[in-house]
């Protein structure tokens, strides 16, 4: 599914992934793991293809296409998702109107028909419900006075919507109470598919009780430090990053 | 507006004086009105054109944009279909200055529309009022040449259930056409009047309009106007309102396409309790300029004002909004705010916007913002992630970011009509933004 291999990006000028290599399979879902500034949130953008990141070496392949070369809309297109750390606000257009226009546009690179207006109010409803996202909510701008936690509900309403065969979730826990927590676990819970893939990326343990990975990935300082099983979450959750990271250096 | 020192007659000037002299004998009105003519466009040559000079004119140069000899207007030519064919509305067309179709016997009891040119023929020196000579360059040449317009009367305590749709369009290229019409709502009435300046002139054609507002006590006007003439067509509108007690008005304007459109608006507060409040948005493409300048005059206690404007520019468009409010002193318990909001998509275009206060009284609150920004670009990244293509997506977030003006359009049939034309020249203008 996903093939990053010797990932280099310098941000600013400043070095932040010094070779990050990580091989996702089809189905699985890995986590990724590590302190602050050690680049998670820049690989999450770098997949997704926000400007002003610079690739300086490595590959990413994604299902056999060259990732990086996609403006952000195609690979959307071809079937990765990212699920924002901070979701935008966006005053004026509803969250109905964008996940139509979303949906529609990627039906159109892909070839496919227009989704009709009453398939798709039910289908968003539905997708909704489960999230506990009322038809008031949206109805209303996109993030417009949501809170932390109904943010990234959102975030992952879109998922659902969009049916993506890649999900990126960057912290989507962080902000979160342990209802909505439990909420938003269920609905990447339930997306889990023999021919879709996750990259969870979080700080804390505390989500990975709920999206049990088949992978764990330890960052620091721009590369994978260690890898192993869902386990070595709850290693990483009694000893602290310092002390895994050293073991490795 | 000052009287303004002339440097040199542009040729277009020149050639005015002959146009007058040939047209003033075919012009309608009564004996008294001929010599109002003639002051009106002996002051227009003595004054000149409004150029950059004047401070009123700062930022369009009115002048200088008329570069072709201009006839008088006909009246002839094809009407192109209407953006609005179908809204529910008492029609009344005007086409290159003429009344060429009035609402007749759908009226409700209490309203009157008569053309100019016909109050013209009438024993009345109630229009004398309408047509006097100003220091106002652009009202003089109207005065001179107008020959027709809607002279609008609703009656006491009438309320106009369905809208009037003033529709003024000008297709016929390398002329000019003077308008002037009245709207006059006595006391407690009320009208939602919607007017369209449109037409697609091959070549450089100017329609002047003015347009006097008078709001008797307690009368209420919901007004929505779209200018939506095309290149090279330039319209230029000064509307006189006077509101008296108790009065309101509410207005939408909405201005894209054409090469100069000018919205001049003189306002006065003149009734204890009037209100006015005004919301205008604005698209400006590649050789676009639209400009809205606004007068608002606070002469009595307790009124209130509301500005608000919204506006792209992109390509090498222009978007101006010059908004002045003044506050007389007796004029107690004013409360007056104008906000101006640009989104400048092109470092070719230009935004200038221009609040001014001139407070005379000491217990009023008034306040001011502007703002010129360009597109976020975490909005567009977002919207970039979810697979909207990238001129779709500056579409979609300049249409977010001008739909507060046209949401405020009361009628939905209306609204949803010019939400669809402000979503087509946004899909035009937005290409050139990327």
């Amino acid at each position: 599914m996903l093939e990053i291999k010797d990932l280099q990006v310098t941000v600013d000028g400043r070095k932040i992934l010094k070779g990050l290599s990580l091989s996702l399979g089809e189905g699985e879902v890995h986590a990724i793991m590590g302190p602050n500034g050690s680049g998670k949130s820049t690989l999450s953008y770098v997949l997704a293809g926000r400007e002003g990141y610079d690739v300086t070496g490595g590959s990413v392949t994604f299902r056999g296409r060259n990732l990086l070369e996609m403006p952000p809309e195609e690979r959307a297109a071809a079937g990765m998702f990212l699920a924002l750390q901070y979701p935008v606000e966006i005053p004026g257009v509803t969250t109905m109107n964008f996940l139509r226009t979303a949906l529609n546009a990627q039906g159109k690179a892909r070839g496919q028909p227009e989704i009709d207006a009453a398939t798709f109010l039910k289908c968003v409803r539905e997708v909704g419900a489960t999230l506990a996202m009322t038809d008031e909510m949206l109805k209303r701008a996109v993030n417009v006075g949501f809170s932390g936690g109904e943010k990234k509900r959102n975030e992952i309403l879109q998922m659902a919507m969009l049916k993506p065969c890649l999900a990126v979730l960057d912290e989507t826990d962080s902000g979160l109470d342990i209802d909505a927590l439990k909420l938003v676990a269920k609905g990447v819970n339930a997306m889990r598919a023999p021919d879709r893939s996750f990259l969870v990326i979080t700080h804390y343990q505390r989500l990975l009780n709920h999206i049990v990975p088949d992978r764990v990935h330890v960052l620091a300082a721009g590369r994978i430090a260690r890898s192993g099983g869902a386990e070595l979450a709850t290693e990483l959750e009694a000893r602290g990053y310092d002390e895994i990271v050293k073991v490795t250096a | 507006m000052a009287a303004l020192e002339t440097n040199v007659e542009t040729s277009w000037e020149s050639g005015l004086a002959g146009l007058f002299s040939r047209a003033r004998g075919g012009l309608p009105g009564p004996s008294w009105l001929a010599p109002l003519r003639g002051e009106a466009f002996a002051r227009v040559m003595r004054d000149g054109l409004p150029h950059r000079r004047v401070e009123d004119w700062k930022y369009t140069d009115f002048r200088n944009k008329l570069t072709s000899d201009l006839d008088v207007a006909r009246g002839a030519g094809t009407t192109p279909p209407s953006i609005f064919a179908g809204g529910r509305a008492h029609h009344i067309d005007i086409n290159g200055g003429r009344l060429v179709r009035a609402p007749a016997d759908d009226l409700p009891d209490g309203v009157e529309v008569l053309s100019l040119a016909e109050a013209l023929g009438m024993p009345s020196l109630w229009l004398r009022q309408w047509l006097m000579a100003t220091t106002n360059p652009l009202e003089n040449l109207n005065l001179a040449f107008a020959a027709d317009g809607a002279m609008i009367r609703v009656g006491r305590c009438v309320r106009v259930a369905m809208p009037l749709l003033l529709r003024a369009t000008h297709a016929e290229g390398s002329t000019m056409a003077h308008t002037r019409s009245v709207v006059a709502l006595e006391e407690d009435a009320q009208l939602t009047l919607v007017e369209l300046d449109d037409g697609e002139p091959e070549s450089q054609s100017l329609a002047n309009t003015v347009t006097s507002i008078v709001l008797g006590p307690g009368a209420r006007l919901t007004h929505v106007r779209v200018t939506a003439t095309a290149k090279p067509g330039i319209v230029v509108r000064t509307d006189n309102v006077e509101l008296a007690r108790d009065a309101s008005y509410d207005g939408v304007m909405l201005s894209s396409s054409a090469a100069l459109a000018r919205q001049e608006m003189h306002v006065r507060l003149a009734g204890t309790g009037a209100s006015f409040n005004f919301a205008c948005a604005y698209v400006a493409g590649s050789g676009e300029h639209t400009d809205y300048a606004l007068e608002v005059v606070h002469e009595a206690p307790h009124t209130t004002s509301r500005i608000l404007a919204k506006g792209v520019a992109a390509g090498t468009g222009h978007g101006v909004v010059q908004g002045r409010v003044i506050v007389r002193p007796h004029a107690q318990k004013s409360d007056s705010h104008q906000l101006s909001r640009a989104l400048l998509l092109s470092p070719h275009a230009e935004i200038d916007q221009k609040p001014e206060l001139e407070i005379f009284a000491d217990d009023v609150k008034c306040g001011h913002g502007a703002a010129v920004g360009a597109l976020d670009k975490n909005q567009l990244f977002y919207l970039r992630t979810r697979g909207i293509p990238e001129r779709e997506a500056h579409a979609m977030l300049i249409a977010a970011f001008l739909d507060e003006i046209a949401e405020r359009i009361a009628d939905v049939a209306w609204r949803a009509h010019t939400q669809a034309w402000l979503a087509g020249r946004m899909a035009q203008v937005g290409g050139e933004a990327a």
